[in-house]
């Protein structure tokens, strides 16, 4: 599993380039923003390396997909499929390789972000009353009364599971382009507008689900819970079924 | 080894193996004959996993392909698939990755033999360069079978002796391969058995020497026959 997302890793690398080399510049503009006093470029510089987090999270989510697609297409489709590895395990090894990459791009921008916060703050506030209402809020406050655990583990629950419905669908629907319609000009075009309909037939079953479990109510932490299992489940059962297919049906 | 029964393979608007059915033994080298089109790939891709047969049945020692099979089939495209961020090392080490059966000593000899220098980019290789590195990195596998799709394509007169050599070197009574090649004179000298394939059917299938003795032609000469 390892060596096997080692070697997504290695396929993905050139877009992290690009990433990192998009934020080194990114920091040396505010490196340049702090040296000249400029506060409100600076300020200006942060907002948009946490726009670039945003657009570098999003991307590295689904650069699995186009990988997979260009696994599929192209004759280095013999590299992955000749192994002597289950269909899952090669698709596992996709998915974590995908989420370890989106957590990793969300951990460095983060701790970018921080040290060029505090760095505004050295430049052009009090670096020391900073400090001391942070050590204050770490070490007095309750976290409780910052943030409610339970609401933020719910929406990181919900958020990984809906990611993961998201690529596991558009994974399996890739995987039936390929196995129906191989070779054929308009399986791009099939897969986008398949894609599309399961979405919205699931998010119909999902809504009739939560209609017969729990009436009328929108939202709340029950609501939630349902989403939640529901897609669960439904990311199981689409990646058992890409399984299913890569192993029984798809030829590359 | 490798059992076909009515082996068959359909595309959208295509048929590319219609009706093959073949015995493959241990220890032998084979041939498998056919012109451009006629089914050889296909069926030689049947066999490593890599396409899913439409109808019949392909067994590998009496099991369907899968991991096991995976694991001691040896399959060279006729095609370049390696990963373009590779170097010709790179990709002994990923076979050695993956593989249990890939032999690091071999392969390293083979890229000595070949003239391949193991820090050059595969996407630098000349066509004739890349086609000598898929079979180093095939031979270089302790393979139960061998399949080698077009070895000899792209590869001048002289190397070829040298494939030919590295090709002999991996048969044993313990492993089998099976050669599709258009130079059917190169093969004759060296084959037990041999497979015609034509419109995607196997027309003729057995050993070479009770062939040539029945048909009173060679392998070559019968090619021309089938195929005209």
């Amino acid at each position: 599993m390892l060596k096997l997302m080692k070697y997504e890793f290695r396929k993905q690398a050139f877009s992290k380039l690009i990433i990192a080399v998009t934020l080194a510049a990114m920091l040396v503009l505010y490196a340049v923003m702090l040296i000249r006093g400029n506060a409100d470029s600076a300020g200006i510089t942060i907002g948009f390396i946490g726009m670039a987090m945003f657009i570098a999270v999003i991307f590295v989510a689904f650069e699995c997909l186009s990988t997979y697609s260009k696994d599929l297409k192209t004759k280095q489709s013999y590299m992955l499929f000749m192994l002597p590895k289950s269909p899952r395990s090669i698709l596992l090894s996709k998915i974590l390789a995908s989420a370890v990459q989106v957590i990793a791009i969300l951990a460095v921008f983060t701790v970018v972000m921080f040290i060029c916060t505090a760095a505004f703050v050295a430049r052009f506030d009090d670096i020391v009353a900073f400090i001391n209402d942070l050590l204050d809020i770490l070490f007095n406050a309750k976290l409780s009364d910052i943030i409610n655990i339970r609401i933020v583990l719910r929406g990181i629950i919900l958020t990984f599971t809906l990611w993961l419905f998201l690529v596991t669908l558009a994974l399996f629907v890739t995987t039936l382009a390929n196995t129906v319609m191989n070779g054929s000009k308009f399986m791009t075009l099939v897969s986008v507008i398949a894609y599309f309909v399961f979405s919205i037939i699931i998010d119909k079953i999902e809504s009739a689900i939560a209609y017969c479990l729990l009436g009328d109510t929108v939202g709340g932490g029950l609501y939630l819970l349902v989403c939640t299992v529901f897609y669960f489940i439904v990311d199981i059962a689409l990646f058992f079924a890409t399984s299913w297919l890569i192993d029984k049906r798809l030829s590359v | 080894m490798l059992k076909c029964e009515n082996l068959r393979k359909t595309y959208l608007n295509k048929t590319a193996v219609d009706d093959i059915s073949v015995t493959i033994e241990k220890g032998k080298i084979y041939a498998l004959l056919g012109p451009n089109g006629s089914g050889k790939t296909t069926f030689m891709k049947m066999a490593a996993g890599l396409v899913k047969p439409t109808g019949g049945e392909i067994l590998y020692k009496d099991a369907p392909i899968g991991i096991v099979s995976k694991s001691e089939v040896a399959y060279m495209s006729t095609e370049p698939y390696f990963y373009s961020f590779m170097t010709v090392g790179g990709v002994g080490k990923y076979y050695g990755e993956f593989f249990g059966d890939f032999d690091m000593d071999l392969f390293k000899s083979l890229l000595a033999e070949m003239e391949l220098d193991a820090e050059e980019k595969v996407t630098h290789l000349s066509s004739g360069m890349a086609a000598k590195l898929k079979v180093a990195v095939t031979i270089a596998r302790k393979a139960k079978l061998y399949l080698l799709d077009e070895p000899l394509n792209g590869i001048d007169l002289i190397a070829r002796g040298h494939i030919i050599k590295a090709v002999l070197r991996a048969a044993s009574e313990d492993s089998t391969i099976v050669i599709s090649s258009h130079l059917v004179d190169e093969l004759e000298a060296i084959v037990d058995s041999v497979i015609f394939i034509k419109n995607g059917r196997s027309v003729i299938a057995g050993d070479a020497e009770k062939i040539r003795e029945q048909r009173g032609k060679s392998i070559v000469e019968l090619y021309k026959e089938v195929y005209s």
